[in-house]
């Protein structure tokens, strides 16, 4: 089986340990096997910096990014290519989104999320009950 | 005048009338009781509250019979500095109740509770008639022990007087409207507050 | 600990005993790397009883300063010229890093010389340490990673947890290393 994923000058990945742990950042320069130097849209917490692959997750997506650019430059390419809105429409992305949304709720929204999931699962039963009865009533 | 004028001024008026200010020392050390409880609070005048605590927020009681209950926060008694709070009584069972706030957890839910009167609520009207209401639970058990072997034919305590029954009501009605606005609030509020697995209240937000 | 750049400058304390001379007031400046000003003082009294006939009594650290390098975020090439006491003789070599400043590629390569020849710190000494540019690099190892389209993927990955607090001595399940994406 083929890899998909590579470090590579444009790769865009998420940090995986630490502050700025699951916060996308793009390669910028590869210094060694292990180092690899990250850059990140404009407003983000990240800064430039040498970062080990060990912290590293790589995605699916590339830019197509001159090697060791500017700052300016990977903020322009970021924008352009809209990687937040395009890595957020993934299922990784969404998963990240999901859980940042339930890390955030309230004591009162806990409450709200549990009645709606308690409605979920009556509804799901009553249907299921519904699909039982129709069957052994056909059978 | 800066306050070395003033403290030399001080001085020179003390040596203009002959007398030569010298420190005074006890030569027997005398004990003075600190100053505690009561004393104390009524020295530092109110208690300072955590600013999340703002009239109507909704707090979770962490101790005591009513523990995991979540409340609506009227408003700080100004002697004791407790929180006041009502349940209300009608959806969780908690009557107007003084808290200390080190026993509850805030969250940042509000209900508005400007509609709400609760001016005549002070420490007072906590301890008010308890003493006389003790005295005749007293004597009410003197009585059964005189007549043991009776049947218990006296009547039931008396319960609360009925003007704190009327107040509680007034102040659950005018509570009531608020919360009704806002859906599932009535809900919330009757719900008892539980950790479940994986849940660190550390980490959590309120 | 990660290695600084420090500029030391010392010179021979004057003797009393000795008729002065001009040479006397020679001062002896020079770039030092260590992880913290104290080892580097020391590598410095070390290098500077090379040169004169001195030791620690008999001469002073004037200064020690550290060199804040520019520009620590750009990859560059390093070549750095060292010369080791092995087992058998003194060997000099020349070897080359990757790093982002000269501290860190002298770091680098304390920690090479201490994994391919069990050359300890107090065995080496840096003589001279040069940014190469990339058409000069000789190093194979340099080399593959100058190449402007380098691409390679991470067939073996452990997942970690994400911070100090999440981390676990056990684990329910055998972790899942190969990347199949």
């Amino acid at each position: 089986m083929a890899f998909k994923r590579f470090v590579e000058v444009g790769r865009i990945c998420l940090i995986s340990y630490g502050r700025l742990s699951n916060q996308l950042c793009v390669i910028v320069d590869v210094m060694d096997q292990n180092h690899v130097i990250i850059d990140a849209a404009d407003g983000s917490p990240v800064q430039r910096q040498v970062i080990n692959l060990k912290r590293l997750n790589l995605t699916d997506l590339v830019v197509k990014l001159p090697r060791g650019c500017k700052s300016k430059t990977v903020h322009k390419v970021m924008a352009q290519e809209d990687v937040e809105a395009k890595f957020a429409a993934t299922a990784w992305g969404r998963k990240i989104a999901r859980q940042r949304l339930r890390a955030g709720l309230n004591d009162f929204d806990r409450f709200k999320v549990m009645v709606a999931r308690k409605r979920r699962s009556y509804l799901i039963g009553q249907e299921l009950g519904a699909l039982r009865k129709e069957r052994s009533g056909g059978a | 005048m800066t306050c070395r004028d003033t403290r030399n001024a001080k001085k020179q008026a003390a040596s203009r009338a002959g007398v030569r200010r010298r420190p005074e020392y006890p030569t027997e050390y005398v004990r003075r009781p600190l100053p505690t409880g009561a004393k104390r609070r009524a020295q530092r005048q109110v208690t300072r509250l955590r600013p999340s605590l703002v009239p109507g927020t909704v707090v979770i009681l962490l101790a005591g019979r009513f523990r995991g209950c979540r409340v609506v926060f009227l408003k700080q008694l100004p002697k004791s500095g407790l929180l006041l709070v009502s349940g209300p009584l009608v959806l969780n069972g908690v009557p107007l109740r003084r808290v200390n706030q080190a026993y509850v957890i805030a969250t940042s839910t509000r209900v508005d509770v400007s509609e709400v009167d609760v001016t005549a609520i002070d420490d007072a009207w906590f301890t008010a008639g308890a003493a006389k209401q003790r005295a005749a639970r007293r004597l009410q058990q003197k009585k059964r022990q005189a007549e043991a072997g009776e049947m218990d034919v006296d009547k039931p305590s008396e319960g609360r007087p009925p003007e704190k029954i009327a107040l509680q009501k007034q102040v659950d009605n005018a509570l009531l409207v608020s919360i009704k606005k806002e859906t599932l609030l009535k809900e919330y509020l009757q719900s008892r507050f539980s950790l479940t697995k994986g849940q660190y209240p550390h980490q959590m937000k309120f | 600990m990660p290695f600084k750049q420090y500029v030391i400058v010392g010179r021979r304390l004057p003797d009393p005993k000795r008729p002065h001379k001009a040479a006397d007031d020679a001062l002896y400046k020079m770039i030092i790397y260590a992880p913290d000003p104290i080892k580097a003082k020391s590598k410095y009294y070390y290098f500077l009883s090379q040169l004169l006939k001195t030791k620690r009594s008999t001469a002073e650290v004037v200064s020690v300063t550290e060199v804040q390098e520019r520009n620590t975020t750009r990859v560059k090439n390093y070549t750095v010229w060292l010369r080791y006491q092995s087992r058998t003789g003194q060997v000099n070599m020349l070897k080359e890093a990757r790093a982002t400043s000269v501290a860190a590629a002298v770091e680098s390569i304390y920690q090479d010389m201490a994994g391919r020849h069990r050359a300890r710190y107090e065995s080496i000494q840096i003589l001279r340490v040069q940014e190469t540019p990339s058409n000069q690099c000789k190093r194979p190892a340099t080399l593959q990673m100058i190449d402007p389209h380098i691409r390679f993927p991470l067939p073996h990955k452990l997942q970690r947890a994400s911070s100090r607090a999440l981390r676990t001595t056990f684990k329910a399940k055998l972790p899942v290393t190969t990347i199949t994406k």
